[in-house]
């Protein structure tokens, strides 16, 4: 009776053979692997976005800074990507902790703040390698001979003058940089095209260049 | 022996696997979940993208009002000019967007006599001249209305506009002498300051030589030119 039970038993509860335990594992395997890799993407595509704003919002940042300047200096220079400018002399720097705005006052027939010779600020990049061994520039402004770090990471800064505009009066600005996760056919004149922010802005002051020279 | 049979039985139906509609509801599960957050992080670059968009649209525009800042007088109030050397003339910002139509108005503020000049730049095609205007070189104040559309990477029309004045001696100082040679000059050699005003009086008038055919746009302007100064005339230095 009871070898009847268990031969019974086991007819009914019978395993799965070992093709398809093999098919199952594979399917799982499969599905497992897939759902991993999609995930993975995913979270690269959201981390390379948040970059990508971020990023963007940094070179709006730049070039509303490198504008205000423009807008306010009398003599311009750029080469070799980058840019040197002389804007008057605002402010009373001798006490750091007392910063006061100067009034201005005209000389040999031009308005002068402080020092007639103006205030250096020049922008420039730095190289070096990021934590993933690419190579990437830094953004520093100097004015007056200090320099502060205006953005890190980015790919390329260029400056230059709008064609077919003999007074360089339009000063043009450009600013790209590496995005952290792109396509394996995309090229890099291709990630700088898509990446490029490009300002233009009006010296609006009377050029006197030659003091940079 | 009948209550072990009837016990194992029923341990074999509580242990029994997943049907396969109960499997194939499982996957499909999974799979709208997975779709979800493919759709989502779609949507999200869609949106990224976007807003790369509008920040270019909005460069592209202000780069637009730089440049006519630096037009000469004469060439702002030429539609041909305006069509074949402004408009024409693609911002540096605009190659990311999609279907581009420029619209620039320019009409004399306070509204008068003149009649407003009226461009459009569709895309790929030449800037239309819808109306040419007349009078605007008399002017002294113009208001400028410039609108960009584009098509967003949303598929939906996308719109930024500016209205701005532009004076005929504004900013960039049209008119105006001892505005300095080209790309700038000497730093001591500073060009002669302005008669001084009058006391009680009326300011100076600056006395303006206009050439035949207007200022040309490069240091010898000859009066209503670049805002290179050099009014009457004078080569720039440079």
């Amino acid at each position: 009776m009871n070898r009847l039970i268990l031969a019974h038993w086991r007819s009914t509860t019978s395993g799965m053979t070992l093709v398809e335990t093999l098919v199952a594992s594979t399917i799982v395997s499969l599905a497992i692997g897939s759902m991993y890799v999609g995930s993975m993407a995913l979270q690269k595509s959201f981390r390379a976005a948040q970059h990508y704003s971020s990023t963007h919002a940094a070179q709006l940042r730049v070039l509303d800074y490198v504008s205000l300047d423009l807008r306010r200096a009398f003599a311009v220079k750029q080469s070799n990507k980058e840019i040197t400018m002389l804007i008057p002399d605002y402010y009373d720097r001798t006490n750091p902790s007392n910063i006061k705005a100067r009034h201005p006052r005209v000389e040999k027939g031009r308005i002068v703040y402080g020092n007639a010779n103006g205030v250096k600020v020049r922008y420039y990049i730095a190289a070096r390698n990021d934590h993933t061994g690419r190579a990437v520039n830094d953004l520093f402004r100097e004015e007056a001979g200090v320099s502060r770090l205006l953005v890190s990471g980015i790919q390329e800064f260029e400056p230059g003058y709008e064609d077919n505009d003999p007074r360089r009066q339009i000063v043009k600005t450009s600013i790209t940089f590496p995005p952290i996760f792109r396509a394996f056919a995309v090229t890099d004149a291709a990630t700088k095209n898509a990446t490029a922010t490009h300002a233009a802005t009006m010296v609006r002051n009377k050029r006197e260049d030659a003091a940079l020279n | 022996m009948y209550m072990q049979v009837s016990q194992r039985a029923d341990s074999r139906r509580r242990a029994q696997g997943t049907t396969i509609p109960e499997a194939v509801v499982a996957v499909a599960i999974i799979a709208v979940s997975l779709g979800a957050m493919m759709t989502l992080n779609g949507n999200q670059l869609r949106l990224v993208k976007v807003g790369r968009d509008t920040n270019s649209a909005s460069l592209v525009v202000q780069e637009r009002v730089e440049k006519l800042r630096t037009l000469a007088w004469p060439d702002l109030a030429d539609s041909s000019h305006m069509a074949e050397s402004y408009l024409d003339v693609q911002a540096k910002a605009a190659p990311i967007l999609n279907e581009v139509t420029e619209k620039i108005v320019i009409s004399p503020y306070p509204a008068g006599t003149a009649t407003p000049m009226e461009l459009q730049k569709d895309p790929g095609s030449a800037t239309r001249i819808i109306n040419s205007g007349s009078g605007l070189m008399d002017e002294k104040l113009v208001r400028v209305d410039l609108t960009l559309g584009w098509k967003g990477s949303d598929g939906l029309a996308h719109t930024r506009a500016v209205s701005t004045l532009l004076a005929k001696s504004g900013v960039n100082r049209n008119d105006v002498p001892a505005m300095g040679p080209i790309a700038g000059g000497p730093f001591d050699a500073f060009s002669p300051a302005l008669p001084p005003l009058p006391i009680g009086g009326t300011p100076p008038v600056v006395p303006v030589v206009t050439p035949p055919g207007g200022g040309n746009g490069n240091g010898n302007n000859g009066g209503l030119g670049n805002g290179n100064g050099n009014v009457n005339g004078k080569p720039g230095k440079g």
